[in-house]
């Protein structure tokens, strides 16, 4: 199937878990719910849909307008070369169902969504760090989690300056 | 053989001391600690456009304990921090470090929460080659420079 | 007393070792870590541990306007730095709607191809010298020199160029820029010629590197695997091909794909790409016309110098691009480039600001590390050291 029947199959299958489809840049968004997850993922893993490509799966993290964690599975239908995103949001200490029995090369993307967000995954074998050093605090790709700059010193007592501030942030949201 | 900074030394040391320098300077040996980019400048240094054969230095050995110049080329993290620490400890004195690149120099144009803002945290450093990555040339540049503080050095007195 | 002895044997015989393949070592290809636990000369389990230079890109990024970005994400993969630059500057672009002109997509279609020749041979005399095949290396590495020259010529700095903008390229290439990428591609083909008859019916290459840590096309797709590691696999999948971008789909090329999918398949896949690629670059040489080398849009670009004398708006846009940066909309997208490794996509999040709100790399190298882990289970030790270069993992990428 193509992207646009996939999506209406999703919407007729699983009615009260597929809460938005938006489509923008020539790519389709479908925003899911939680815990049908699993379901959503392993019905469009089908051979009669034919995404079974997982591409990426990685998240976003939001301070505004609440706080939460957007999680991105990017598919691709390796016949007809068409991609979808299924998007889900998460509360910080929610855990998501983990799909590492569907593809088993999420295992990695998982531990690290992990590691620098912060989010559980339940059924995963193996949650640990990867990237950073394994006893460290902190989920370091999240918004409230500094940049922890060094500020650059100058000579002949002029003020120290951090490099992120020197151009302003000018922008919508104005986050960090 | 301890000596005082006022006392003159004899004729015999200095001539000693001067030929241990060039015997060691000459056949400085560097352990690969290539961490990052700049690794890929190091191997095109030790390859035979800009040639470290000549200078005595193609020998990369692998184990730290068979050699005495460490050339960190690359952006320290973190998790490797300790690693490094590690390995400069295992080399035998008397030892060299060279920071090349900006990163282990400074910690170059990264400054967050990830990279150490210079391999000098850590280990003590002898030459700093600036550059990102610094060009054949100039890794070679420090590397004469490394040279030439080591004939310089009082190896047989303190 | 048999059964005695078997099972002192079995005691004695039967201990593992725990290897740690260490960040700090020459065969790992970067700072990767290997926990191998073997009996005997066997591998029992390999468990790969990342991390080493993990450097937070994806957090600076954050932090900076969409230019200064440039900088920071060529250095990323650091042997095909052009792949980053256009991933990124492809996603903007697609993102504001901007049209690039043509002298500059084929331009940066030179480049991108000459990168990708660049990591090829990189990769083969590294993973030669693994196999103690030191002239190799240094062919190999004369051979990138030229290349290295080419960058250097056109924008300055030998491997990471940061030569693109958003909406066209820095500067314009110069005739020398013409003459020096013509003689290399007519050079280029004797030393191809050399590398194939040192490597390809080696005895020692074949014996080493034949049958050796399959990745079938099953494997492939479940670890998400792309490049040339699944076009070895079976997969004829090449992003060049399937999404096409700077308009490759005017240029006629082949994918090398094979079956096989051992190492030596992923050694013939690098190889005639690094044909096909020299190939690109002729037509593309072909194509060149002048014309301009970055788009007009004053929001995006910088005006060149000669307008700032007389236009006040020129003066106005290069101040708010330079202090402020550029606005585009808020949105999000998914761009996808083929680079010497595999598919790296870029997922663009945008809030309107003149920073990015989230910018993720999809490194290729990543899932391919990930693979190892069942690979090289049941495979020999001499064979892990293989298996690792033949993946060409850069770890730049991976832990980003």
């Amino acid at each position: 199937m193509n992207t646009p029947q996939a999506s209406e199959a999703l919407k007729l299958k699983f009615e009260d878990s597929v809460l938005q489809i938006t489509e923008a840049f020539n790519e389709t968004t479908v925003e899911v719910k939680k815990d049908a997850i699993r379901e959503i993922l392993s019905f469009l893993q089908t051979p009669e849909v034919g995404f079974n490509l997982l591409i990426d799966l990685t998240a976003v993290d939001y301070l505004h307008p609440k706080v939460c964690t957007k999680l991105v599975y990017w598919l691709r239908n390796a016949t007809y070369l068409h991609q979808i995103r299924i998007v889900l949001y998460a509360e910080r200490e929610q855990a998501v169902p983990s799909i590492v029995d569907l593809w088993p090369g999420a295992n990695w993307f998982e531990r690290e969504v992990f590691d620098l967000f912060g989010v559980n995954f339940d059924g995963h074998p193996n949650l640990k760090r990867i990237l950073m050093p394994d006893d460290w605090q902190g989920h370091p790709l999240r918004k409230d989690y500094p940049l922890t700059e060094e500020p650059v010193e100058f000579k002949h007592e002029a003020k120290p300056k951090i490099p992120s501030r020197v151009i302003p942030n000018v922008g919508q949201s104005n986050t960090n | 053989m301890a000596m005082n900074q006022g006392e003159k030394a004899p004729f015999l040391l200095t001539t000693l001391e001067s030929v241990i320098n060039w015997g060691r300077k000459n056949s400085l040996w560097p352990a690969q600690f290539g961490l990052a980019c700049c690794t890929i400048e190091m191997m095109s240094t030790a390859a035979g456009r800009y040639d470290i054969a000549r200078f005595g230095m193609e020998v990369f050995r692998a184990s730290p304990r068979q050699s005495d110049l460490m050339i960190v080329a690359g952006r320290l993290s973190q998790k490797m921090a300790p690693v490094l620490l590690t390995v400069y400890e295992q080399m035998l004195e008397p030892k060299w470090v060279i920071a090349m690149g900006d990163c282990a120099s400074c910690g170059g144009i990264y400054n967050n929460y990830a990279i150490i803002q210079g391999v000098d945290k850590i280990v003590p450093v002898d030459v700093y080659v600036a550059g990102c990555p610094p060009r054949p040339e100039a890794l070679i540049d420090g590397l004469i420079m490394l040279q030439n503080k080591i004939q310089g050095e009082r190896s047989l007195r303190r | 007393m048999s059964d005695n002895l078997t099972q002192i044997n079995q005691e004695i015989l039967g201990d593992i070792l725990e290897l740690n393949l260490g960040p700090q070592h020459p065969s790992t290809h970067g700072v990767l870590r290997l926990k191998l636990r073997l009996d005997g000369e066997v591998v029992i389990s390999a468990e790969p541990i990342i991390g080493y230079l993990h450097t937070g890109v994806e957090k600076e990024c954050e932090f900076r306007t969409y230019h200064q970005v440039f900088t920071l994400i060529d250095r990323l993969d650091y042997l095909s730095g052009p792949a980053e630059e256009q991933a990124f500057a492809g996603a903007v672009e697609r993102l504001m709607a901007i049209e690039v002109p043509d002298r500059a997509k084929i331009i940066r279609v030179i480049l991108l191809e000459l990168s990708r020749v660049a990591s090829h041979l990189l990769w083969l005399g590294t993973s030669a010298l693994e196999l103690n095949m030191s002239s190799v290396y240094m062919y190999c590495f004369a051979e990138r020199e030229k290349i290295l020259d080419i960058f250097e010529e056109l924008s300055g700095a030998r491997m990471f160029p940061s030569f693109w903008r958003i909406g066209g390229l820095a500067k314009d290439a110069t005739p020398l820029f013409h003459e020096q990428v013509k003689e290399y591609i007519s050079g280029f083909h004797s030393t191809w010629k050399d590398l194939d008859n040192l490597l390809t019916l080696n005895y020692v290459w074949c014996e080493r590197l034949q049958g050796v840590a399959v990745i079938d096309k099953d494997l492939s797709a479940k670890y998400l695997c792309s490049g040339p590691v699944a076009r070895a696999a079976g997969i004829n999948s090449d992003i060049r091909k399937n999404y096409p971008y700077l308009d490759y789909d005017t240029y006629s090329f082949e994918i090398p794909t094979y079956t096989e999918g051992d190492c030596y398949a992923r050694y013939l896949v690098r190889l005639f790409e690094m044909k096909q690629s020299i190939s690109l670059i002729e037509q593309a040489l072909g194509k060149l016309k002048p014309g301009p080398i970055i788009t007009d849009n004053l929001k995006v670009a910088l005006p060149p110098r000669p307008l700032l004398a007389r236009s006040m708006e020129a003066v106005i846009h290069q101040f708010k691009l330079v202090s402020e940066g550029m606005h585009p909309p808020s949105g999000e997208l998914y761009e996808a480039v083929e680079s010497a490794r595999g598919e790296l996509g870029y997922y663009l999040v945008s809030d309107g600001g003149n920073r990015p709100y989230r910018l993720r790399v999809r490194s290729p190298s990543f899932p391919h590390l990930a693979v190892l882990e069942t690979v090289l289970t049941g495979s020999l030790l001499s064979d892990v050291v293989v298996a690792i270069a033949s993946v060409d993992p850069i770890l730049g990428d991976v832990d980003r």
